[in-house]
């Protein structure tokens, strides 16, 4: 160190007379580098403090700096794939873009073209535009349980309330889109139903998307039936709940099920200890035509602490005395249902959904439901009709009801006696759904084939075409069939109406039988 | 029965690039700025109390400053508010900062200021070999519960968060 410190002085001292600007500027870099050096080894020798062991560790700390901050950024889940220029300009060569559409399949094809289209306006009997003769055919596809939908007192109402409110209410309903009918409609289905309050939603489906979501979140649990229709499985997903699925109608799978859910919450402590808890069922089953058993749903709700969700979709106005569902049907205070799902679009013949709750859960959907706050509300004419079908349905249950009832248990008598179907549901459900036996099914098979799905598709078409022939309007059950969770087997879906007579019924009844063993005598 | 070390669930789809708003806040340049202030004003209060010696202060700077970090990014775990309905309920900020990713600069600047800090505090005092355990141990700590590696394991059952349902 001393000789540096004196090589540098010498040069510097020793200065020659030429060109003596360069020279100190020279000079001068020498003493400021030797001076910096001189700062850098008086601070490492004030640092060592004579303790080696010390020293050590601070330059290992010092390593560890450059090494970390020497460290490129990585993402723990990612794995990453660099590509080289030529190969990213390859891939680019080669990329074709897929179609927006992708092409139909055959069976798509099929379907697209044989689809029905009613000419005029719909009911019990319809026109088809596709028919070859024109002639009405007597409509058992339709949701229309008390023949609501082309009932004239209800049309002409509608009609003149449409002078009034216009056609749509443009907006949602927090957003100036509430009508004096919507309040009031509201109300008329929380007295009607027994319930507390009620809340409407402008389309059926998204009435199950919001509420469901609304009140499970993602820490909650749902324990589901297995036959719920797509639009609750859809709502329970949304909710990213974790979910539980209990065979269909099963009330011991269920409380297996409660039982282990409670067991496992058991360690829990803080504001985990208490997730909320939902069973959540349908009243009338949208894929199968059973009905869930409210009664020991309701006991096993008390006795395992969980609320209950129900979706009454397409058993409002069609099961109870009253026509109020299954509460109504059971004799059940409405109250111990937590969530009351309900749709105005299938027995009532109008739009839209409700929910029927306490105050306080149905105060909290006007902010936090889907549906209610990111959506137009329901129109005028509808809410008007809608309050004028449950106002018929209040003054008279027993002409709509008993024949609904009686239309049903006719039905289902007449169709069970039709060899090669198999007929399943409860009994006085008018949604009833008619597969193919599987003997009928064997019978029909060529030796060596076996049934796909599609075949069977296919068969009910033919089944569901022939009928049609005979002036009965039939339709095959239609699901998205990757999205939903359990598949149900290929039916026919028959709704009956109250607004069917007794031949007309008898009618539907010979129509399929002739059609079923037209088809089921051809081998395929 | 406590393990010794698990691994904590986490249901946050922690490659997403969508902004934490729980964390997101460590990004700028003012938490950078006010890191330093702090350690700063840290030094010069404890300067002041009467009797107390640079060791002293140094110690107590490093120490206060080590369990400052060590409280907020890897003591607590969740959020104060509702984020993403639970989704980061089990990590701690540290593991929520940057979406899970590791080496970002400012995980760099907060894993590089302890080490300075203790850095310049054994140069400007003479510490005895238990302050400078102390001090060292603390250092030690918050480094370790910053490395990749350490990524939601948890010790002694700590912070485990709730578990999932099978």
């Amino acid at each position: 160190m001393e000789t540096v410190a004196s090589t540098a002085s010498f040069v510097s001292s020793a200065s020659p007379v030429a060109g003596e600007t360069d020279e100190s500027s020279h000079g001068f870099l020498r003493t400021a580098w030797d001076f910096s050096f001189r700062m850098v080894l008086r601070y490492i020798k004030n640092s060592y403090k004579d303790d080696p062991f010390r020293t050590f560790l601070e330059v290992c700390l010092i390593g560890f700096i450059v090494w970390y901050m020497a460290k490129p950024k990585y993402n723990i889940g990612t794995n990453k794939v660099e590509l080289s220029e030529k190969e990213i300009d390859e891939l680019v060569e080669e990329w074709r873009p897929e179609p927006l559409v992708p092409a139909l399949t055959e069976f798509e094809r099929e379907t697209l073209d044989k689809a029905i289209m009613i000419d005029g306006p719909n009911g019990t009997k319809v026109r088809l535009a596709s028919g070859s003769n024109n002639k009405p055919v007597l409509n058992f596809a339709s949701y229309n349980f008390l023949g609501f939908v082309d009932s004239p007192e209800l049309g002409k109402h509608a009609v003149e309330s449409l002078r009034k409110y216009g056609v749509g209410t443009c907006g949602p309903p927090g957003f100036y889109g509430t009508l004096d009918v919507h309040m009031e409609l509201e109300k008329q289905i929380a007295a009607f139903i027994g319930h507390s309050a009620a809340i409407l939603y402008s389309q059926a489906f998204t009435t199950t998307l919001s509420v469901i979501p609304c009140f499970s979140k993602r820490s909650d649990i749902i324990v589901a039936d297995e036959g719920v229709n797509f639009a609750v499985q859809q709502a329970i997903f949304l909710s990213r709940s974790k979910v539980y699925w209990y065979k269909h109608n099963d009330m011991a799978d269920l409380e297996r099920i409660l039982k282990d859910v409670n067991k496992q919450l058991v360690g829990r402590r803080g504001k985990n200890a208490l997730p909320r808890k939902f069973i959540v069922t349908e009243g009338l089953f949208q894929n199968t035509g059973d009905i869930s058993p409210l009664v020991e749903l309701v006991e096993l709700k008390h006795r395992y602490k969980f609320r209950i969700i129900l979706d009454e979709s397409f058993s409002f106005g069609v099961l109870g005395k009253r026509g109020a569902g299954l509460t109504d049907h059971f004799n059940i205070d409405p109250h111990e249902i937590d969530l009351l799902i309900g749709a105005l679009c299938f027995a009532i013949g109008a739009s839209g959904g409700f929910c029927c709750a306490d105050k306080d859960l149905v105060e909290h959907q006007r902010l936090s439901g889907a549906g209610y706050c990111f959506s137009a509300s329901l129109p005028g004419i509808l809410t008007i009709a809608a309050a004028d079908a449950i106002h018929a349905l209040e003054a008279d249950p027993d002409s709509y009801l008993d024949n609904l009832r009686d239309n049903a248990v006719l039905l289902r008598t007449l169709l069970k006696r039709i060899p090669g179907l198999q007929i399943d549901g409860a009994a006085d459900s008018p949604l009833i759904h008619i597969r193919l036996a599987p003997d009928a099914l064997v019978r029909m098979k060529r030796s060596g084939g076996a049934w796909t799905k599609t075949d069977i598709d296919r068969v009910l078409t033919d089944v569901a075409e022939e009928a049609q022939k005979d002036g009965v309007l039939l339709t095959r059950a239609m699901y998205v069939d990757d999205h939903e969770r359990i598949l149900p087997n290929s039916s026919i879906r028959i709704c009956v109406s109250s607004a069917h007579t007794r031949k007309e019924v008898e009618k539907c009844a010979h129509a399929v039988k002739s059609a079923v063993s037209r088809i089921t005598s051809k081998k395929r | 029965m406590r393990t010794l070390v698990q691994r904590v669930a986490s249901v946050a789809n922690l490659n997403e690039h969508s902004i934490n708003p729980n964390s997101h806040w460590v990004n700028l340049k003012g938490s950078w700025t006010t890191n330093i202030v702090v350690i700063i004003a840290l030094r010069l209060i404890f300067g002041t109390i009467p009797w107390t010696t640079p060791e002293l202060s140094w110690t107590l700077t490093n120490l206060s400053y080590c369990l400052f970090q060590y409280i907020m990014f890897h003591g607590i775990i969740g959020t104060p508010f509702e984020v993403n309905q639970g989704a980061y309920d089990n990590l701690t900020l540290w593991e929520q900062m940057d979406n899970g990713e590791q080496y970002t600069p400012t995980k760099k600047f907060l894993t590089v200021v302890p080490i300075v800090v203790f850095l310049i505090s054994t140069h400007y005092s003479s510490y005895d070999i238990a302050t400078f355990i102390i001090n060292f141990t603390a250092v030690l700590i918050v480094l370790i519960a910053k490395l990749p590696a350490f990524h939601r394991v948890r010790f002694f059952g700590i912070n485990m968060g709730q578990n999932e349902l099978n």
